[in-house]
């Protein structure tokens, strides 16, 4: 080496040396910038709290026991073995019935359970703490899993913590059981509150209220307030240009379960037109919970919805056209998300970005009733579920069509679903275990015409199982005559494999019945 | 090369410093919690129960029975119509509440609901009940009262008029005329803004 080049050594020492403190000093101001944005989100966030009415019961152990609502209060309590904490602040938790019961019960009095439920409004970010003092902390999942949220977990002090920056229903699991999940409804700041003073506004405020029945007339808005309890139900036969928002609850818990003779359902909208339904949580129905009856126009947006009871569909639509179902929750022992002609033909019915858990029977049917008015030419079309986020499926399929008149259901689509826990076929589910079920039926219990019908132009992609089973699926029609034709599954992936041929997938397809059915 | 490298030095160092005065000055410490002038707690009245909300307290009302006796109980209901179980002999059961009701089919106006008295006998009223309940929301039917002696020639007796049912006013319209003599009383809809179909949940007659 030449005297010349050995001089500058030191130089090229320090200046690596200095390149390398450039580097650590680099990534240590990122760091500490990214920490102060977060904490600055954090300052800067906004939390709206609802105090729950004072005048519910707490729940005590004794209200916790599974069982039959002959044997127990069923009452919406204020939860005591759950503590949530949003940016350091006590959120109000209630404490509702769930069902896991994973059979018909033919008494109508199946054993129910609870689960805590919270919500709050926010913007910007919220930091939730859960504390459950008595439980012992194996693992703990928050669903959904798309948003990627490791929580911390506090083994020693029973609590768990993680940050969310998108309002939204979140679900946390303990241990991996179902019981005593945690609902959270994160909502944004709520905007464009009616007026109590606006004599087309029905304007219900914090607390607890008995209202027999709330019959909306046209042009009407109801209003329920964060923090209100309404222990009744809300309709309307015939109405026109109807609102329904709020943050508040709407609670079946002082009626005994139907019985299957009187139904009092907390949100029906029968022979209406442009009715909107905007947020509100409905809980402990005494049968089904959402129902819309030859209506057409329609909005159901962002509502919570938590059944327990028998018939307990979260969201039916009976011969309704021009419908958009969208950022909802659906908690259901029965039907979750459903479409089927009662009377008129049922068209143009869209379902999107839901988040569904169904603990009895179908996550989303069409069917089985597509023609119990027996009207000529019948049909059900152009309906489409997309984004849909199925949170625990225990019973019956996720995905179904089940046609046991004599319509014609054509142009379905069922696009971008995760089944985040597939358990098809528990109790006495194991006879139609499928995650998919196109099927033309005759039925004893929901047929109503002599006639067969037909089921055409299904598309079915982008679906994903994380968890649970590996579940068959089942495409089959009735005859010759009554068939199944274009049917195209793409993308489909079942716990980590790629299905791109019918017998991986697990399919059950009647080729007497059935033509043009393809996967890719 | 060394002024050149010794250059490349200065530079850098003075990258460092700047780094360090811009992790130093420019990025402030923000508290790790939210500023409590950005919560918003909604707060809930006093309440040691559940209560009637002050907007849905009903009115005292006071029934309306007119005199006599309710002979359409004694009588044959039909009618032109009905849908699903909904017959015609619901309506003279004696029974309002629950679904014990009449109603014509859905979209086949007129209907016609129909007692036979079996005999000819004096009447002065009629009252016409629905549901009492709230879930039978306020609505209006349109209707003629009929009267006949042979069931088949029925001649008006009370004009075609729209009358509200209120739950809030028992759900009940009652309608009074002078005493006449038949055997055969009908009411004939046209129109009900709650159903597809004329609804009677209690049809009732009197005689003195």
């Amino acid at each position: 080496m030449s005297e010349s080049k050995k001089s500058v050594i030191p130089e090229i020492v320090v200046i690596i040396l200095l390149l390398a403190a450039i580097t650590l000093s680099m990534f240590y101001v990122i760091n500490k910038k990214a920490v102060a944005a977060s904490a600055n989100i954090l300052a800067n966030s906004k939390l709206v709290l609802y105090e729950g009415p004072k005048s519910l019961k707490d729940a005590t152990e004794e209200d916790l026991k599974s069982t039959s609502e002959n044997q127990r209060d069923i009452a919406l309590m204020r939860c005591t073995d759950t503590i949530v904490k949003v940016n350091g602040y006590d959120c109000f938790v209630y404490d509702t019935n769930v069902n896991h019961t994973r059979q018909w019960v033919n008494t109508y009095a199946p054993p129910l359970s609870r689960t805590p439920i919270t919500y709050f409004d926010f913007e910007g970010a919220a930091v939730i703490e859960v504390i459950v003092p008595g439980r012992e902390l194996d693992s703990v999942k928050i669903s959904p899993l798309s948003y990627g949220i490791t929580p911390e977990i506090d083994k020693e002090n029973h609590s768990v913590k993680f940050t969310i920056t998108k309002p939204d229903a979140y679900t946390v699991t303990f241990n991996d059981s179902p019981e005593r999940a945690l609902h959270i409804f994160a909502n944004p700041i709520e905007t464009d509150v009616p007026s109590p003073d606006d004599e087309n506004v029905i304007y219900i405020g914090p607390g607890e209220w008995n209202i027999e029945a709330i019959m909306l007339e046209d042009g009407q808005t109801l209003y329920v307030s964060g923090g209100a309890v309404i222990h009744g139900i809300v309709n309307s036969n015939f109405g026109k240009n109807i609102t329904v928002r709020g943050r508040g609850i709407i609670d079946g818990s002082h009626l005994k379960s139907w019985q299957g003779k009187m139904a009092y359902i907390p949100l029906k909208f029968d022979n209406c037109d442009n009715v909107t339904i905007r947020d509100v949580i409905v809980l402990n129905s005494n049968a089904w919970v959402c129902q819309a009856f030859n209506s057409t126009n329609g909005v159901i947006d962002g509502v919570k919805i938590i059944s327990s009871r028998p018939n307990g569909d979260g969201i039916t639509l009976q011969s309704c056209e021009n419908y958009e179902v969208k950022n909802c929750f659906v908690r259901s022992w029965d039907d979750s998300l459903v479409v089927k002609n009662y009377d008129k033909n049922s068209k143009n019915i869209s379902f999107k970005n839901i988040q569904v858990w169904t603990d009895l029977a179908q996550s989303m049917e069409i069917g089985y009733e597509t023609n119990k008015g027996k009207k000529p030419d019948a049909s059900i079309t152009n309906i489409t579920f997309e984004d849909i986020t199925v949170l625990n499926n225990f019973h019956k399929p996720v995905i179904s069509i089940h046609n046991a008149d004599d319509a014609t259901v054509s142009d379905v689509v069922f696009r971008n679903i995760v089944v985040e826990n597939a358990q098809m076929g528990s109790g006495d589910g194991a006879e139609m275990p499928y995650l998919i079920d196109l099927w033309i039926t005759q039925s004893g219990n929901w047929s109503s015409t002599r006639e067969r019908g037909q089921i055409r132009n299904v598309t079915i992609e982008n679906v994903q199982v994380l968890s649970g089973k590996f579940s068959p699926s089942r495409i089959k029609g009735f005859d010759a005559e009554h068939t199944i034709e274009n049917v195209n599954i793409r993308n489909l992936e079942i716990l980590g494999e790629k299905i791109t041929d019918f017998e991986s997938g697990k399919f059950e397809i009647d080729e007497k019945t059935t033509k043009n059915v393809t996967i890719e | 090369m060394k002024t050149a490298l010794r250059i490349v030095l200065i530079i850098l160092v003075l990258v460092l410093i700047s780094i360090h005065a811009y992790g130093f000055f420019g990025i402030k410490d923000a508290p790790i919690e939210m500023n409590p002038e950005n919560l918003v707690v909604v707060q809930a009245p006093d309440q040691t129960e559940a209560m009637e909300h002050p907007d849905f307290i009903k009115e005292e009302y006071v029934t309306v029975i007119p005199e006599g006796k309710n002979i359409a109980l004694e009588g044959k209901a039909t009618a032109s119509s009905f849908t699903q179980v909904y017959h015609a002999r619901r309506a003279i059961d004696g029974v309002v509440a629950g679904v014990s009701y009449w109603e014509g089919a859905p979209n086949s106006y007129p209907n016609t609901l129909t007692v036979d008295l079996q005999k000819r006998a004096p009447i002065h009223a009629i009252r016409i009940c629905l549901n009492p309940a709230s879930i039978w929301a306020k609505r209006t039917q349109t209707f003629a009262v009929k009267i006949s002696d042979d069931g088949e020639n029925f001649k008006e007796l009370v004009p075609m008029k729209q009358y509200t049912f209120d739950p809030d006013r028992n759900n009940e319209v009652v309608i009074e005329f002078d005493t006449v003599e038949t055997q055969f009383v009908q009411l004939e809809f046209i129109e009900n803004s709650g159903a597809t179909g004329g609804q009677v949940a209690e049809f009732e007659i009197y005689s003195k």
